[in-house]
């Protein structure tokens, strides 16, 4: 019998880094679940991003057991370190702060494509360059 | 969001959008109002860390019982009774589970426990006959977990903290380590024992070590241990 659902939980959060302090502590302990569990489980996944960003669903059964699929980095984030930049700009518009060439927002859209609601590689880039429009990032296409 | 909190947040969907939520203090809460203008705060009911007990329930294996301190172990089993803290390991999660299943199988000596969590692996060993055994963990929270289930279970472990990965090892018969891939790794060529229970990892991981043979896998969902021996 499929066990009943109690919760989703998504978080963002360090790959391989997981640990009992917040967020992942209080967000996943008022529910009911095993912190140590879960966060042993997921440093084994995403050992080896080492620190990058990692979105993550979690769900949350009824009796408290929880299964979790973890996604690719926000595009924010790879945009980020493609250019080797600490953040985006305050002010997109006028202030810019790098810029993409074509390459690189393929490799991103590939990286992407499976979590984006995108046709293909050639839509998911015009979505990638939108966020780094957004961050004050140019981009060549 | 995440440059306001590196350390992660979290998303929930509403009809209408989706609501990033901070785990913070209140100079958190003011680090939002002055990036966003507009924040809500609200309180994380007490009792968050605890509040997985009430859903924790005892498993078997073998010839072995594992539960909390206030479940009643069943009738003509080896009671392990541990109360995990803020440490690892309830007796619940798969790498345990094959961990103990590949140790009640081994014949009985010294052991060394790395890694050791709430001690729920060493207090098992000595159950099943395994002594003297020495747990180890890098953190000071299990070791005072693994030294006050050790007492709780009437049982002699001699428990230190150590780094195992940059510190020497005492030499066992029998070496566990359920720990993360990289740790078993890095430990792997430090251990002096003539077998090798590790765990911790995932069934597509494989760990190697020069001078051993692997004799056993088993694995759990997802998860695998192994036993490995000396050629």
């Amino acid at each position: 019998m499929a066990k009943k659902v109690l919760t989703l939980i998504k978080l963002q959060i360090p790959g391989g880094q997981a640990n009992p302090a917040p967020p992942v502590g209080p967000a996943l302990g008022q529910h009911g679940v095993n912190i140590m569990e879960f966060c042993k489980a997921f440093n084994a996944q995403t050992a080896q991003e080492n620190g990058r960003i990692i979105p993550v669903e979690i769900t949350v059964y009824e009796d408290r057991s929880f299964a979790f699929i973890t996604k690719t980095p926000p595009a924010a984030v790879l945009i980020k370190e493609a250019l080797r930049i600490e953040k985006g700009s305050a002010e997109p518009n006028r202030n810019k702060v790098g810029r993409l060439s074509r390459n690189q927002v393929r490799q991103i859209a590939e990286t992407k494509l499976q979590d984006l609601n995108a046709r293909d590689v050639d839509h998911a880039m015009l979505v990638i360059a939108g966020t780094a429009r957004s961050m004050g990032v140019e981009v060549d296409l | 969001m995440i440059e306001l909190f590196p350390e992660g947040f979290e998303e929930i969907e509403h009809a209408d959008g989706v609501e990033l939520v901070a785990y913070t203090d209140a100079s958190g809460e003011e680090r939002l109002w002055h990036a966003f203008g507009a924040a809500r705060g609200a309180e994380v009911a007490e009792g968050w860390e605890d509040a997985w007990r009430s859903f924790h329930r005892p498993v078997r294996v073998g010839r072995l019982w594992i539960g909390p301190p206030w479940e009643e172990p069943d009738a003509g089993v080896l009671a392990v009774v541990v109360d995990p803290g803020r440490a690892f390991g309830t007796g619940s999660h798969p790498t345990t589970r094959l961990c103990l299943e590949l140790l009640d199988g081994l014949p009985t000596g010294s052991v060394l426990d790395v890694g050791c969590g709430s001690g729920v692996l060493s207090i098992a060993a000595a159950k099943l006959g395994f002594g003297p055994v020495t747990a180890v963990d890098v953190e000071q929270a299990a070791v005072e977990a693994t030294r006050a289930n050790a007492e709780a279970n009437g049982v002699e472990i001699d428990v230190l903290r150590l780094d195992a990965v940059t510190e020497a090892l005492p030499p066992a018969d029998l070496v566990i380590a359920n720990i993360a891939l990289e740790a078993v790794e890095a430990l792997g060529p430090k251990v002096d024992a003539p077998r090798f229970v590790t765990s911790g990892y995932l069934q597509s991981d494989e760990p190697r070590f020069p001078g051993r043979r692997r004799v056993e896998r088993r694995r759990a969902e997802g998860w695998a241990a192994d036993l490995f021996e000396r050629i």
